[in-house]
């Protein structure tokens, strides 16, 4: 096994050499998904890898907000997500959704860009990611696409990604300054948990009281990230109250079953589904519920 | 423009507690091979080596990271702070002094990662809450003291700290 390594500086320094290298190459970023991956990799399957790390890239490393339109480079970690002043005020759901991820020391290393790219159903920031319609820039020698983040995932771990392309950046539209916002997450303990489920509620009412925009995507569920259509219908052009709410939330457990089928934890996850979902619609709109 | 080439094995600097210091490396090193095996400071510990326990935590740029998680090449040019920076002056530092005061030791496998996440947090928050000092150390495991004594430790040496200010 040959393993070496190359630290780009630049942005057209890294495409140059992913081109190049696009059969035995993987990209590093904050690394902690990949650290952990390649120990428990056998040493004797591997082939000659070529470790490409990003992270010397400082043309990366940006959160702009601009014409309404918030861009965040690959390079930015969850600590500095969840310190942003831009992020707590267009959509603090997803800095609550970044300082949930792993501990302290996993958030100074690990990447948005890392995050998204990993693609485990169970990524925190993905959720609300999904529910801001975020779309992602992808780079290479060839050029750039745009993507909308849930055409980007093929299934758990899988991705559209070319090996010779980059994710520059991840971007999405800031919410009404009106709209509200949750992300819940179920761990097995409060720190170093990865979620059992989470949800990310972004909701819009009307000065009639009414719902006008409802945006649910739960995480830890669905194979990928997805908004739970029949969830904001039953939410749009309603007042919220009791009813609403839990007939809303009943359909994002309907639709992890559809989806994810009936498996050993469905008895455990249904329900938990339906409560999380009824707990992060309350948290957005602003009541507190046990 | 100076093209990077690809290496299995190179030379890279960084500071280690003050020091500049220059070591070979391989693709496969993690900063915390490189700090026990080749610059023999030991007394990071590792504990799973998947960045869920903490023991391994060092400063990296001033903020905690799992030297375990850390591939040694990205340490290039960056500041690394250990325990043994800690007492470096021959004196232990009001921190550690505190965890011993407060039996907030037992084995002891996880104080050194504990250390240097409350160093992180008293230098960012010199007098923090309760909230923020659970926060701090959520990511380093002790398996023998309950964390009261821990977050005793802590709250005891920011107070102390503040005095001798």
């Amino acid at each position: 096994m040959t393993l070496r390594f190359i630290r780009p500086e630049t942005v057209r320094e890294a495409m140059e050499v992913l081109h190049e290298h696009k059969d035995n190459s993987k990209i590093v970023a904050g690394a902690t998904d990949v650290m952990v991956q390649r120990r428990s990799e056998k040493p004797v399957e591997e082939k000659p890898l070529l470790l490409v790390d990003i992270t010397g890239i400082s043309e990366l490393s940006y959160v702009n907000f601009q014409n309404g339109i918030v861009r965040i480079g690959a390079m930015i970690t969850h600590r500095d997500i969840a310190r942003s002043a831009v992020i707590h005020d267009v959509a603090p759901f997803f800095a609550d959704a970044c300082l949930s991820v792993g501990s302290p020391q996993i958030r100074t290393r690990g990447t948005i860009g890392g995050n998204i790219v990993n693609a485990s159903p169970a990524a925190d920031s993905l959720p609300p990611l999904t529910a801001l319609s975020a779309r992602l820039r992808l780079i290479s020698r060839r050029g750039s696409r745009d993507v909308a983040l849930c055409d980007f995932f093929k299934g758990p771990y899988k991705t559209i990604i070319e090996p010779d392309e980059i994710l520059k950046e991840v971007y999405f539209r800031a919410p009404e300054p009106s709209s509200r916002c949750a992300f819940l997450k179920l761990g097995r303990r409060e720190s170093l948990a990865i979620a059992r489920l989470s949800v990310a509620a972004l909701i819009d009412v009307d000065d009639s009281g009414k719902i006008s925009k409802a945006a649910i995507a739960p995480g830890a569920c669905l194979p990928m990230p997805a908004r739970i259509a029949p969830a904001e219908e039953a939410l749009v052009g309603k007042i919220p109250d009791e009813e609403v709410v839990n007939s809303a939330s009943q359909e994002v457990g309907e639709e992890m079953v559809r989806v994810s089928g009936v498996r050993w934890s469905t008895e455990y996850k249904k329900p938990v589904a339906c409560a999380l979902t009824k707990r992060a619609i309350w948290k957005a709109l602003g009541v507190d519920v046990d | 423009m100076k093209k990077a080439e690809p290496k299995h094995k190179r030379l890279i600097s960084f500071t280690v507690n003050g020091d500049d210091i220059e070591v070979e490396i391989s693709a496969s090193d993690r900063l915390i091979d490189v700090l026990r095996n080749k610059l023999r400071l030991t007394g990071t510990k590792e504990g799973c080596g998947i960045g869920e326990c903490g023991a391994c935590t060092v400063l990296m740029d001033g903020a905690p990271v799992n030297s375990c998680l850390v591939p040694a090449f990205q340490a290039e040019g960056s500041v690394i702070e250990t325990v043994e920076g800690l007492d470096a002056s021959g004196k232990l530092h009001p921190l550690q002094e505190a965890f011993v005061e407060h039996t907030a030791i037992q084995c002891g496998y996880c104080t050194p990662g504990m250390l240097m996440s409350a160093l992180a947090l008293l230098r960012e928050h010199p007098e923090p809450t309760r909230e923020e000092i659970t926060r701090a150390i959520s990511g380093n495991l002790c398996r023998c003291t309950g964390y009261h004594q821990i977050i005793a430790a802590i709250e005891d040496a920011s107070a102390k700290m503040k005095t001798t200010e």
